[in-house]
């Protein structure tokens, strides 16, 4: 039997221990490594190429959400935390598992068992990365933050920042004050996910930021274009007009 | 509503009033020429008389509202109660006087001959007792409701202050939680040391919703147990300093207030930070206020992933609502320093615990 490699993600030193000790009873697994910040863990993947990774939520830097979103080739990943507000139904069907701290020693050994059945079969059943992400929490919770990849470099941009969103196939191009970024995710996550007040969706491939309207104006009959205060303009469809109209109220 | 005569201390000013009409209904017997004896009877009767049948009049007008605005059987009710009042009162009086005086047929001869403004003076009475009546039973009304409104503001100060209090966060409960269980394993001691500060700090959390105001003192060991706790999750990461002098000990403060302030910092700072943060609190007495001021650095390239609570927001409306002031929470945001300074108002504070 091969050695399963595990990398520990927690930013709590005794979160880390519990399940250290919990996995000394297996032989089979080798705790690669272990980090207490998103940015080391990420990095950390990278450098190990780890099996299993066992990921808070809530860390500094980056949550566990966010570093898996920047991942290519996701690892097996259990996700922990402490309090259900993450939706955490529709997540278990996509992460391997989910585990609520405290957990058992019974319950960590179901997740480590499903976890290594995963890597050792010979079809790797990839996490679905986008549909994880697209189950972050809604509501009240809004998006704050928007993490992007670019070559080794990681940006952490806050929503304020995004003056407009385009769709590209698969990705999105996010327009911000810091430049424009490429991101893999569909246009009605950010629809649902950004700060309802600050954003409309004009059109099926642009979401824009109310603040960064200059004019609206007509372009043929019945259609018409946002201009932006950069001189930016993108097209309106009938709906987003309906929409603007809301949210601007004229 | 209370008889304004019979069930309070109105009857004093009731028969007072009495003996006054009852003094110059004599004055004008005795001018007119009867004897002072004849007109002091006469008097006494028909007063004696009318002043026992009018705070009958009481339950007529409660019975017929004004506010009910039908005019006509207002009216006519009156009339017909004044007639009846009017009429019993000269006949019964005259009965009376009668059977004293049977034996002083020139008095009888002169009762006969003022019936007629013995009957205009019972109306003039009639009226100016049920207008009274009127007056009081409005502005007893009026207190009434006035009282109900206080009652009902009473009761939405107070369910609004309890949707204020901090609830506990059910994060630091579980993350706490979890490392008891991680303790358990490496050093048991510190597990129980663990169990009890978490014990004592839920035991002040949820025990202290009754009494509004505690110490300060007692507020800032709860808020020490808290932090002790955090201590323990992150380590050195966290540092606390406490700069407090003692005679803020004993400054009542609204129960739990400064929860909120120490679980921001720890959110702001300790979650989003990989570096040291220190927490520090410092308070102090001055100007008839205790100041208190509870900072920390945080990371200022961090973005929170999460907007910001709804502590301090809360925390403002109760202070407005317990010392009816919105300038007591300031909030100071320096380079890598964050900072909230509460004001407590001491006279307030006396008052409350008087």
């Amino acid at each position: 039997m091969s050695v399963v490699k595990v990398l520990i993600v927690d930013d709590e030193a005794l979160a880390r221990e519990v399940i250290k000790a919990f996995l000394k009873e297996d032989a089979s697994v080798d705790v690669v490594g272990e980090c207490d910040n998103g940015f080391e863990g990420l990095k950390a993947i990278q450098e190990l190429s780890p099996d299993i990774v066992f990921l808070d939520v809530q860390m500094p830097k980056l949550t566990g959400f966010e570093l898996l979103e920047l991942l290519d080739r996701p690892p097996e990943i259990v996700f922990s935390t402490a309090y259900d507000e993450f939706a955490i139904k529709a997540f278990e069907q996509n992460a391997v598992d989910y585990l609520l701290k405290p957990y058992s020693k019974e319950r960590f050994f179901v997740a480590l068992g499903k976890a290594k059945d995963r890597v050792l079969s010979a079809d790797k059943g990839k996490t679905d990365v986008s549909k994880l992400v697209s189950n972050q929490p809604t509501g009240e919770n809004r998006l704050s933050r928007v993490v992007v990849k670019t070559g080794s470099k990681i940006h952490i941009i806050a929503t304020e920042k995004i003056r407009y969103i385009e769709a590209m196939d698969d990705y999105v191009r996010l327009h911000t004050i810091e430049g424009n970024f490429l991101k893999q995710n569909t246009m009605k996550f950010y629809e649902s996910q950004l700060p309802e007040a600050d954003f409309v969706r004009v059109h099926r491939s642009y979401i824009v930021r109310v603040k960064e309207i200059a004019r609206l104006e007509p372009m043929e009959k019945d259609s018409y274009v946002v201009l932006l205060h950069d001189g930016t303009q993108l097209s309106v469809s009938r709906s987003g007009y309906g929409r603007l109209k809301e949210a601007l109220g004229f | 509503m209370n008889h304004p005569i019979l069930e309070s201390s109105g009857y004093k000013y009731y028969t007072l009033v009495w003996a006054v009409i009852c003094t110059a209904h004599v004055y004008v017997l005795f001018h007119s020429g009867l004897v002072i004896e004849l007109a002091l009877l006469d008097g006494l009767v028909h007063s004696l008389l009318f002043g026992t049948i009018a705070p009958g009049f009481w339950y007529l007008i409660r019975f017929v509202n004004v506010d009910k605005r039908d005019w006509i059987s207002l009216v006519a009710t009156h009339v017909v109660a004044s007639l009846i009042a009017v009429v019993f009162w000269v006949t019964v009086s005259r009965l009376i006087l009668t059977v004293f005086l049977v034996n002083r047929p020139e008095y009888l001869e002169f009762l006969q001959s003022t019936n007629l403004w013995r009957m205009i003076v019972g109306l003039m009475y009639y009226a100016v007792v049920v207008l009274t009546f009127y007056l009081i039973h409005y502005y007893l009304d009026l207190r009434e409701k006035e009282d109900n409104e206080l009652a009902l503001k009473a009761l939405l100060n107070e369910s609004e202050l309890k949707t204020l209090k901090s609830q506990i966060d059910p994060h630091f409960i579980f993350n706490s939680l979890n490392s008891i269980s991680a303790l358990t394993i490496s050093s048991p001691e510190k597990a129980r040391e663990m169990v009890i500060k978490l014990s004592g700090f839920l035991r002040y959390s949820i025990g202290k919703d009754s009494r509004e105001m505690n110490p300060l003192g007692e507020e800032l060991q709860h808020a020490q147990l808290y932090l002790d706790i955090e201590k323990v999750r992150f380590g050195e990461k966290l540092k606390t300093v406490y700069e407090v002098e003692d005679t803020c000990l004993n400054v009542m403060v609204p129960n739990l207030i400064l929860q909120p302030l120490f679980e921001n910092a720890i959110k702001y700072g300790v979650y989003e930070s990989m570096g040291i943060v220190t927490i520090t609190l410092s308070c102090e007495l001055a100007n008839g206020f205790l100041a208190l001021s509870i900072s920390n650095n945080f990371d200022p390239e961090s973005i929170p992933q999460t907007g910001e609570g709804i502590g301090l927001s809360n925390i403002r409306k109760r202070l407005q609502l317990v010392y009816g002031r919105n300038d007591l929470l300031q909030v100071v945001k320096k380079e890598d320093i964050f900072s909230v300074i509460l004001k407590f108002p001491l006279k307030e504070l006396e008052n409350e615990r008087s």
